[in-house]
């Protein structure tokens, strides 16, 4: 439905005409208050009316939520005011016009907006109001309903609405100096001065600083997610310089696996992923292109303001960005962009501009919360409840994503945009090849269409064949399954030398045998992948003789097939039905026809060139011996009929089909054609409308009397002759309406465009020899065309800018009620801080997304920069200086050091907004270093460690507790980038036979296992890896007992454990003791205690004691004896990659 | 009060409220052993509380509940309405004329003349619902089932209709309804999830309809197998009964000694506590799992009862029978889901027919074994599909897509038995009366467990969040 124009208007104008209107006809002073609350002339009639039929109801139907408890749409109706000023979506009503208020057309339920929701109002209560709108509204004066609000016409405006408070966040960051402390030797520089100073405050101590060996796990977890080697920590150990920790954070962040350490972590922010989930969840195959990018970026040590801009708006940016690129990928910064397109998607929709709104919308949310800590999402349907967000500030930066091109269309199934990684000549290059296929197809499609056209001349020409043939098909008896009409069991006493197969058993074929997925018992063929499908048999028969095929199948879609026995077609169109699903249950026996075979062996071949085949079962074939059963055979098949009469097999199934329908229709045409074969005389009155009609014109056309017309053929022929005559009249005439009916419907006949005589694909085998030597030249020109062109270049999911355009506001988020135009710019409150004296003006020939990266990226933005710091904090130590690290509006949390915030924004910038900078700054400080020494009295005054007197005890993340299992089994492979998604592109990665194909034993580091949405690895799922629909900079660390399972139980955890075990038994294949010291190195980084030694051993020998008493037998033999050995060994290794000291890092 | 999810609230249970509220001692814990988000917890620990919050530990409602538990029947696909419980008269009629009336704005694709139900109605009961001949056995069961005839919902695509209907929204990833009773109930059985979903689709949303989103992921639905597998096959992902218990039970046992000697030198930390319950809950579940889903010490005449000895009603029978043990066992929220089954753009008279004879009788038997065991009372039985179907044809044998007006049923749990409440119009098409939207049959829900949907809030990213979103009227007519 289109909205309503009034419905455009914005309130404050409609006001205006209403004061207008009502000042022009009481001649009222311009200004002077208008007496809405009254209607003027109302009548002592209209008043009794109004309190006995319309009060009561609206009293009883609509105040509950238009009244005063309840605004909804900010809608009142108790009082006339209140109606006339209206709500959300302007005026409830206008006096005298019932049909231009609004309020009638919600309660007669004509649009989308239906009132009231329960339900409608009888035809009375409809009535009633309508009149009452009808006579002026009457409403008796000084009288709203109690509770109404003072009705002095004072209009509602957004001007009027108490404005949101300023959050803490939009104030300019500072530069505070750190503070003073006294007999400080714990700080190493301002960093701790200002945790010390809070410290000292609450009358608290920091805790003793880690031990180096605690220091460096919690250094290389903190930036490689792995844990260290024995080596590392010797090393490290031995090293007693003062800049030894400073030596490894640099070695560290020097590593590969950083990047893809840290890269993970802005994954969760980017809620990165490989599918777009929700319905119809297809693969991403391009998104890790972002994700290497990523990982580059950070490695890289990119500059996070250029790494802001590049992911809003790369495609952009000037060849030269400031701050300069370091990238060798030439179009990084295109695929960067891929942060806008990679959310996720609800690509079946039926609305497609509630989808582009919702996608605009994800953007918007994601932009807001990853770079600016700012939910504006929330003012997609309001004015943000507690921040300065209007929504025209929501429309203002939706207009910019709606002048971007994400999706190439909103379609069900919509396809997100993509672009080619090329230089602009390879990809004209392409694009001129592309446009030589494409016209190589327009040759080849018009040469089809011409000798299709021949084709289906030369068979009308033959029309009265046709007439005759598919008649007699059509009256051929139907078929009856011999083995089994419906399901259940095979029917008994099939005949000797019956053939019974199995589909799966074929002889030859590409297609895929499926014997576990439907079933017990149930083994069905279906598409592997290769088109066309085929399946061969070789079958060997007892006697020559009539053989009745059948076939069982299930398909959910009509996907007919071609049988051929020995070489030869036999039948075009088998197996065409559909039989509800493709489950087993929708397995049906389908009788094909009856074959004459000879004696010995047969093949027969199943085939489907335009697309997949039906799920097959199980084939018979059944000697038809007469007394075998009463069914009676096919007279002749419709292949069998036209190769005796050299016509088209298809056109006879046509024709036949054709006319079973107008044997339904008692009026047509055709009805003394069926008359006549059932021996009935075909005078004209027995029939009605066209029949009669057309009875009469048989008659009459050549010889009058009904009794020359001896047969068939003659008929046939003088129905041919009709619909010629006519055909011709049909075309010559241009006011068909002047024409007989009859006329009409038998020029319909030889339409190409109706039944009979369609044109189909499946004309070709018929064409000219000329034309199909023709058209196999230009198959092989196009095919070699096709070869030569020029290797696809790589795509990457990225946007695009469209024409600049401006959202009108939706009221209420929907995209049916529009409001005023709101420009495209940034919110207000922001923007007043934004260096540039005046905002950017938007034009139509861009989007206006650089202007946002740039405004975003500005180091005046008081968000961006706090917002990294703090991210950067919160992932060293699992808490925030703001705990909200996505919010950082009113509702979010303040910040525990807000000065320390303020310094490290600033310093962010002054190293040209260096991560790795800020990494050096926080982990060469004594606030980084302290221990996690419990301490009663701290924790007693700061249960929550928010003044940091000690470290936080983290627990591994999804990734590292995966990645530590296979760096400690020595199977972990960091090597980077690429794709581990097998699927094709755009491909399903859940299918409706709910599987997810997606394999994740492999061994890369876990940030390269595919992501994909609705069905996560659910390994991740159980340690709380991020859920990547929104964005997530603080994942949530719950104890769960499926973590437990997966220790227990999971294949990741049994490989590995058995390689550990495996190692350690190789080091040192004699001396336990000494495995048990590399054990304790390797997954624990510490050697064990005398009593953790001692219990190693201790349960080694119990465990493979207790194996050897199951076992049963005293002696047993050495390779036994060395597995169990080695059993215990893995259970050992696992107990200890299960413990506490393992999964947390002090 | 403000009741706007977007609005500022009384966070009643945020998970620290809930912690400060908790009075359970280490000894539950002992018992009870799942632990929730870390820093809470340290935080409620180093406050020198021994108490600690197990998240799901029983809570008390916010009133006095009707229903303790819930067992949600999902038809996947979307039944026809006007070919089970909501007989139209005037549809018969007009058979093969077009719809009187304006169709939707949107639709998911064009349907052509009205389409008369292939199948015969017929009142039932005391109560006298109609019910067509598809549901012969559930037809027997009307006088305990309270229909729902008006409702509706604002999704016409399966993906965005199965998300509002088990999330609230059809658009982002939201908790859904399972999680929020969890998170709001707790369980009552500490060897087993509060939300189990047995045999759930991965289509159409997938885990997303089963999701605790941005809820703490205790809470998150544990899912049995999944719609690929049959029932008897369906299992918890990582449990695994087969490995050796001994061996395992020694490993545990160092595992534990050696996380508890940890603990001694790492001062009171809730988290470490928290995981080496962990593991004996798994050891635990490990067992009573598979245990709880072996229905063969059920009676010949139970199985009977919920068709085990149908090769037709078998499986579907199976998830019914296992519902029933697990809410007989204290787990909150189960659902049983007949997957993707109810789909007829075409093949309707088949594979209606079908549909119903698979899950007819199973759930039939549910109700009568509910009832006979006296757990009907408090258990609230729900009954639909994401949404319904057009009374127009598509093609000569389907239906299409139907958001606007449908029916969906409730049974037990406080509900009036042997009720119909809402009407669609004259054809089936649109809710008109007595409308119960999505949002309202959430709110409803919550409602009988004792819970105000706009109470029931977690905050998240900066605001509060609630299943019913800003929405939700409580149907409070339908409450006995």
């Amino acid at each position: 439905m289109q909205p309503r124009p009034r419905s455009c208007l914005p309130i404050f104008g409609l006001l205006i005409l209403l004061f207008a209107v009502a000042g022009s006809l009481r001649a009222q002073e311009p200004g002077a208050k208008p007496a809405l609350e009254e209607e003027p002339n109302a009548t002592a009639e209209q008043i009794t009316f109004f309190e006995r039929e319309v009060r009561p109801l609206l009293a009883a139907k609509c105040f509950k939520c238009h009244g005063d408890a309840k605004q909804q749409g900010s809608l009142r109706l108790d009082s006339r005011a209140a109606i006339l000023r209206g709500g959300d979506l302007g005026p409830a009503a206008e006096p005298g016009d019932p049909a231009a208020s609004r309020l009638i057309e919600v309660v007669e339920y004509r649009g989308d907006l239906r009132m009231p929701p329960a339900g409608k109002l009888s035809d009375r209560e409809v009535a009633a109001l309508t009149r009452w709108v009808k006579d002026g509204m009457a409403w008796p004066a000084g009288d709203a309903t109690p509770g109404a609000p003072a009705t002095n016409g004072a209009a509602k405006s957004a001007d009027e609405k108490p404005p949101r408070p300023i959050p803490w966040s939009f104030q300019p960051v500072t530069d505070p100096p750190a503070p003073q402390t006294a007999d400080d030797n714990w700080s190493q520089g301002p960093l701790d001065r200002f945790v010390l100073a809070k410290l000292a405050a609450a009358g608290l101590k920091p805790a003793p600083a880690a031990e180096k060996r605690v220091l460096l796990r919690r250094a290389k977890f903190d930036l490689l997610g792995i844990p260290p080697t024995p080596a590392e920590i010797d090393a490290f150990l031995a090293d007693e310089s003062p800049d030894a920790f400073a030596r490894v954070i640099d070695q560290f962040l020097a590593m590969p696996e950083y990047g893809q350490r840290w890269g993970r972590h802005w994954l969760d922010v980017a809620r990165y992923a490989d599918s777009n989930g929700q319905d119809e969840n297809l693969a991403y195959i391009n998104a890790f292109r972002y994700r290497d990018y990523v990982v580059d970026a950070f490695n890289q040590d990119k500059p996070y303001d250029q790494f802001v801009r590049e992911q809003i708006a790369g495609d952009l940016l000037p060849d030269n960005p400031p701050g300069g690129s370091s990238s060798n990928d030439p179009f990084a910064r295109i695929v960067a962009t891929g942060f806008l397109t990679l959310g996720p998607k609800m690509l079946a929709e039926d609305d497609p501009m509630k989808m582009e709104m919702d996608i605009v919308d994800e953007q918007v949310d994601a932009i807001g919360g990853a770079f600016l800590g700012l939910t504006l999402g929330c003012a997609r349907c309001h004015d943000h409840k507690f921040d300065p967000v209007s929504t025209a500030d929501y429309y203002a930066v939706a207009g910019i994503l709606k002048s971007t091109r994400t999706m190439d269309n909103f379609k069900v199934v919509a396809q997100w945009h993509e672009r080619q990684l090329g230089t602009a000549a390879e990809v004209a290059e392409r694009a001129d090849h592309a446009a030589r296929v494409a016209a190589k197809k327009a040759e080849l499609n018009e040469r089809t269409e011409r000798a299709t056209g021949a084709v289906v001349s030369a068979a009308r020409a033959r029309l009265a064949d046709y007439l005759l043939a598919g008649t007699e098909l059509l009256e051929s008896p139907a078929l009856v399954s011999l083995v089994k009409s419906d399901t259940g069991p095979i029917a008994e006493n099939l005949p000797a030398d019956t053939i019974l197969r199995e589909a799966e058993n074929f002889d030859r074929g590409n297609v895929l045998a499926d014997t576990t997925n439907y079933g017990p018992g149930i083994g069905v063929i279906l598409n592997r992948g290769e088109l066309p499908n085929f399946v061969e048999y070789d079958l060997q028969i007892a006697k020559a003789g009539a053989y009745q095929l059948e076939l069982r199948y299930a398909a959910q879609d009509p996907r007919p097939i071609e049988v051929l026995i020995d070489g030869k077609l036999r039948k075009a169109n088998a197996a065409e039905g559909a039989t509800g699903s493709w489950f087993a249950d929708a397995q049906r026996w389908s009788p094909e026809g009856v074959f004459d075979l000879p004696a010995g062996k047969v093949v027969l071949r199943l085939q489907r060139t335009s697309g997949p085949i039906p799920h097959f079962d199980r084939l018979a074939l059944v000697p038809r011996a007469a007394e075998a059963t009463n069914t009676p055979r096919l007279t002749r098949t419709a292949d069998e009929l036209a190769e005796e009469r050299r016509l088209i097999s298809s056109y006879i199934t046509a024709w036949a089909g054709y006319l079973e329908t107008a044997q339904k229709d008692p009026q047509s045409v055709w009805q003394p054609w069926f008359a006549y074969r059932r021996g009935e005389s075909l005078s004209p009155e027995k029939f009605t409308g066209l029949a009669a009609e057309m009875a009469t014109r048989l008659l009459s056309a050549g010889s009058p009397a009904e009794s020359t017309m001896r047969d068939a053929a003659d008929i046939a022929a003088r129905y041919r002759d009709q619909i010629d005559a006519a055909d011709k009249r049909v075309r010559e005439t241009t006011d068909k309406t002047a024409l007989p009916p009859v006329d009409i419907a038998l020029g319909k006949v030889v339409d190409a465009t109706e039944v009979p005589f369609r044109k189909t694909p499946k004309l070709e085998e018929h064409f000219s020899k000329e034309d199909r030597e023709a058209i196999a030249l230009d198959k092989s020109q196009l095919a070699n065309l096709e070869k030569s062109g020029p290797a696809a270049l790589p795509q990457a999911m990225a946007v695009e800018d469209g024409k600049g355009v401006d959202l009108k506001i939706h009221i209420r988020g929907s995209h049916l009620t529009l409001g005023e135009t709101s420009p495209r710019g940034f919110p207000k409150m922001l923007a007043g801080n934004s260096p540039e004296a005046s905002p950017p003006s938007f034009s139509e020939n861009s989007s206006g997304r650089l202007e946002l990266a740039n405004w975003i990226a500005d180091a005046k933005n008081p968000l961006t920069s706090r917002v990294m710091v703090n991210r950067l904090w919160r992932w060293h130590f699992g808490a925030g200086l703001v705990r909200s690290t996505d919010n950082f509006g009113n509702l979010g949390d303040r910040a525990s050091h807000p000065e320390l915030l303020d310094w490290l924004a600033t310093r962010f910038v002054e190293s040209g907004w260096s991560v790795k900078a800020m990494h050096r700054l926080i982990m060469l400080s004594s606030t980084y270093q302290m221990s996690t020494t419990y301490n009663a009295v701290a924790a007693e005054a700061d249960p929550d460690n928010r003044l940091l007197w000690r470290m936080n005890r983290r627990r591994l993340e999804a990734e590292a507790v995966r990645d530590s299992l296979l760096f400690v089994g020595g199977d972990l492979d960091t090597s980077l980038g690429g794709t581990l998604l097998k699927n094709k592109p755009r491909e399903y990665v859940t299918s409706t036979a709910s599987v997810n194909a997606t394999s994740y034993a492999v061994n890369r580091r876990s940030i390269y296992l595919p992501v994909v949405r609705s069905a996560l690895y659910e390994a991740f799922q159980a340690f709380d890896f991020a859920e990547p629909t929104t964005l997530k900079g603080d994942r949530e660390s719950t104890t769960i007992a499926a973590q437990a399972l997966f220790m227990m139980n999971s294949d990741v955890m049994n490989e590995q454990s058995a390689r550990l075990a495996a190692r350690l038994i190789a080091d040192q294949p004699e001396n336990s003791a000494a495995r048990v010291q590399d054990l304790y190195r390797k997954a624990l980084g510490r050697a064990p205690s005398t009593a953790d030694n001692a219990r190693a051993l201790g349960f080694i020998d119990r465990y493979t004691a207790d194996l050897q008493t199951t076992a049963g037998s005293a002696a047993q033999p050495p390779e036994v004896q060395s597995q169990h050995a080695t059993l215990a060994w893995q259970a050992l290794c696992r107990v200890l990659l299960s413990s506490n000291e393992f999964l947390y890092v002090e | 009060m403000k009741r706007n999810a977007c609005g500022q609230f009384d966070s009643v249970h945020t998970r620290r409220d809930l912690l400060r509220a908790s009075s359970a001692g280490f000894g539950l814990l002992a018992l009870q052993g799942l632990l929730g988000d870390e820093r809470n917890t340290a935080q409620a620990a180093t406050a020198g509380n021994s108490s600690l919050a197990d998240p799901l530990a029983v809570r008390a409602p916010h009133f006095a509940p009707r229903a303790k538990r819930v067992i949600f029947l999902f038809m996947h696909g979307g039944p026809s309405q006007v070919d089970t419980f909501d007989y139209k008269p005037l549809l018969t009629r007009d058979h093969g004329k077009p719809l009187p009336f304006e169709k939707p704005r949107v639709v998911s694709s064009d349907t052509g003349a009205l389409l008369a139900s292939p199948w015969k109605f017929q009142q039932h009961g005391q109560s006298g619902a109609w019910v067509s001949e598809l549901f012969p056995s559930i037809a027997s069961r009307v006088d305990d089932i309270c229909f729902l005839h008006g409702m509706h919902g604002s999704n016409s695509r399966h993906g965005g209709a199965l998300l509002e209907l088990h999330t609230g929204s059809d658009t982002f990833v939201r908790p859904s309804m399972g999680s929020w009773i969890g998170y709001g109930l707790g369980t009552e059985n500490a060897n087993l999830p509060a939300f189990i979903t047995v045999c759930p689709t991965l289509t159409h949303g997938g885990v997303n309809n089963f999701s605790s989103a941005f809820l703490p992921a205790v809470y998150h639905g544990t899912p049995l197998g999944n719609a690929g597998t049959p029932s008897k096959q369906a299992k918890i992902p990582f449990i695994d009964p087969r490995s050796a218990a001994a061996q395992q039970r020694a490993e545990l046992d160092l595992l534990r000694e050696i996380n508890t000697e940890q603990l001694a030198t790492t001062g009171p930390d809730l988290a470490l506590e928290g995981r080496i319950q962990a593991f004996e809950l798994a050891y635990r579940m490990q067992t009573a799992a598979p245990e709880m889903q072996d229905v063969n010490d059920e009676t010949a005449s139970t199985q009977r009862l919920y068709g085990l000895d149908d090769p037709r009603t078998q499986n579907f029978g199976r998830q019914c029978l296992m519902a029933r043990r697990f809410a007989e066992r204290g787990v909150r929220f189960v659902q049983v889901s007949h997957s993707y089954k109810w789909d007829q753009h075409g093949g309707l008279r088949k594979d209606h027919s079908n549909n119903a004879a698979e899950v007819d009788r199973p759930i039939a038997g549910l109700l009568t074994d509910l009832k006979a065991r006296g757990l009907l009372k408090d258990t609230l039985v729900i009954w639909g599909g994401e949404f319904g179907r057009t009374p127009t044809a598509q093609g000569d044998d389907g239906r299409d897509h139907n958001p606007h007006g449908y029916t969906m049923w409730l049974a037990g749990g406080g509900v009036k038995a042997g009720f119909r409440f809402g009407a669609t119009d004259d054809y089936g098409y649109y809710s008109v009366q007595d409308k119960v939207h999505l949002h309202d049959l959430h709110a409803t829900i919550l409602h009988l467990l004792g819970m105000d949907h706009t109470r029931l809030t977690y905050r998240h990213a900066g605001r509060n969040f609630r299943l019913t979103d800003v929405h939700g009227e409580v149907a409070h007519s339908i409450i006995a």
